[in-house]
């Protein structure tokens, strides 16, 4: 086999245990999944496993950069968009976040995260802080010209908070609705920059004119 | 042996202590262990050495130590549940935004990071203590839905406001376990927001 043909391999190799991994960690979270479980659903040896990532710990912080990444771009995509800013526009993102396969790893190993130490930990706060900034960047114009006074920064953690809440609540509700959660977050929230300073009462219309208002 | 250099804990054998004292002194123990790393974490070798009582007598009292997990989130629970009524008990303040202050009031406590350490295993697992977590979220919801329904949310949507508001709070719990420079501001600002769910917007 020709040293070209040998590290192509390789590199499919590669990219097939991380699918793999992708996927039975957002299926069955960071406990559960074994690298035998990787090694079996990717069809490679478990040794193979070994020869790529040296440790479980080194494939799932491997795996986790990788969807922080992919959600990082999906954020920036957002505040490159030419449509007018508003928190209905954000949660949408952030709902298509939580139905994708990076989106659905982070979430899932969250709660398992913050129960160890290490560099998978330092890696989630990281990348938590970067959404966080991300968020804040995207929502400032809005916050700002609404008035009320909060810091783009403190609105938008806490907008972020409540749509992972929404997504979160599936984990302890099996009849929970995450498309009805995110918009009674969409609503609370767009209604709170909508609210005008004491003084000052408008009509106003549905929620959604106010969100896109 | 752990419980020995603690004054607040008697080092007293199994013997010495009433079957009452001995039972809430596991679940203390072990409510203590699953604060700091998870369910998982709190074995019955730990909780043993925690607790200063004998293995046997966790059988005895629980059955299992699984029953003596669902003992600790139950009662976790229905702690933050009364943080939470207390915080709204008069109508002319009940809010969002207050029940947000007693959300935030008990997030360092034991059972307020009871409810953060054991999501991993809820997310994991079908079993009695997913159950247990389950039915103590679904009081808190009702106490904020009562909150939605005060200030105007019909029924059905305010059992939504409800949930959503305590999925948030848990929500914003997880990541300031992760991270604690996320300041308490966060929770607050969940807390205003909800309050504009009423009939005015």
């Amino acid at each position: 086999m020709s040293p070209a043909r040998r590290a192509e391999m390789s590199a499919e190799n590669r990219a097939r245990i991380v699918s793999a991994a992708t996927e039975l960690l957002a299926e069955q979270g960071l406990r559960a999944t074994t690298v035998h479980a990787v090694a079996g659903l990717a069809g490679i040896s478990h040794t193979s496993v070994g020869w790529h990532f040296s440790s479980k710990d080194g494939l799932v912080c491997a795996v986790t950069e990788a969807a922080f990444e992919a959600v990082f771009a999906r954020f920036a995509a957002l505040a490159n968009d030419d449509a007018p800013r508003t928190v209905a526009r954000f949660l949408e993102a952030h709902r298509d976040i939580t139905a994708s396969t990076p989106g659905r790893v982070f979430a899932r190993i969250l709660p398992e995260v913050v129960l160890r130490e290490g560099r998978l930990r330092e890696i989630y706060i990281d990348g938590y802080r970067r959404i966080r900034e991300l968020a804040a960047a995207y929502l400032e114009p809005v916050v700002l010209a609404s008035g009320t006074g909060v810091d783009a920064g403190t609105f938008a953690a806490a907008l972020f908070a409540s749509g992972a809440g929404a997504n979160l609540a599936r984990g302890f509700d099996p009849g929970w609705s995450r498309r009805s959660g995110f918009a009674v977050a969409g609503q609370a929230f767009s209604r709170m920059l909508a609210d005008e300073p004491a003084g000052s009462s408008e009509a106003t219309g549905s929620p959604e004119t106010v969100a896109d208002g | 042996m752990a419980g020995a250099g603690q004054a607040r804990r008697a080092p007293a054998t199994s013997r010495q202590l009433s079957a009452a004292a001995t039972r809430r002194a596991l679940i203390d123990a072990a409510a203590e262990l699953i604060a700091e790393r998870g369910p998982a974490a709190a074995s019955v070798t730990a909780i043993t050495e925690h607790s200063g009582v004998s293995r046997g007598l966790i059988g005895w009292h629980f059955g299992s130590k699984d029953q003596l997990v669902v003992e600790v989130v139950e009662r976790s629970m229905s702690e933050i549940e009364s943080a939470l009524r207390r915080s709204v008990a008069n109508p002319s303040t009940a809010s969002f935004a207050a029940l947000s202050g007693a959300f935030g009031a008990t997030a360092g406590s034991v059972s307020g990071r009871v409810l953060v350490t054991t999501l991993a295993h809820v997310l994991g697992h079908r079993d009695n203590v997913a159950a247990a977590y389950a039915r103590g979220v679904s009081r808190l919801v009702d106490v904020a839905a009562g909150v939605a329904a005060s200030s105007g949310v019909a029924e059905p949507e305010a059992a939504l406001v409800g949930s959503t508001f305590v999925a948030s709070m848990l929500s914003c719990g997880l990541q300031r376990a992760l991270d604690p420079e996320l300041g308490s501001r966060v929770g607050w600002a969940i807390g205003q927001a909800f309050d504009h769910c009423g009939g005015e917007p």
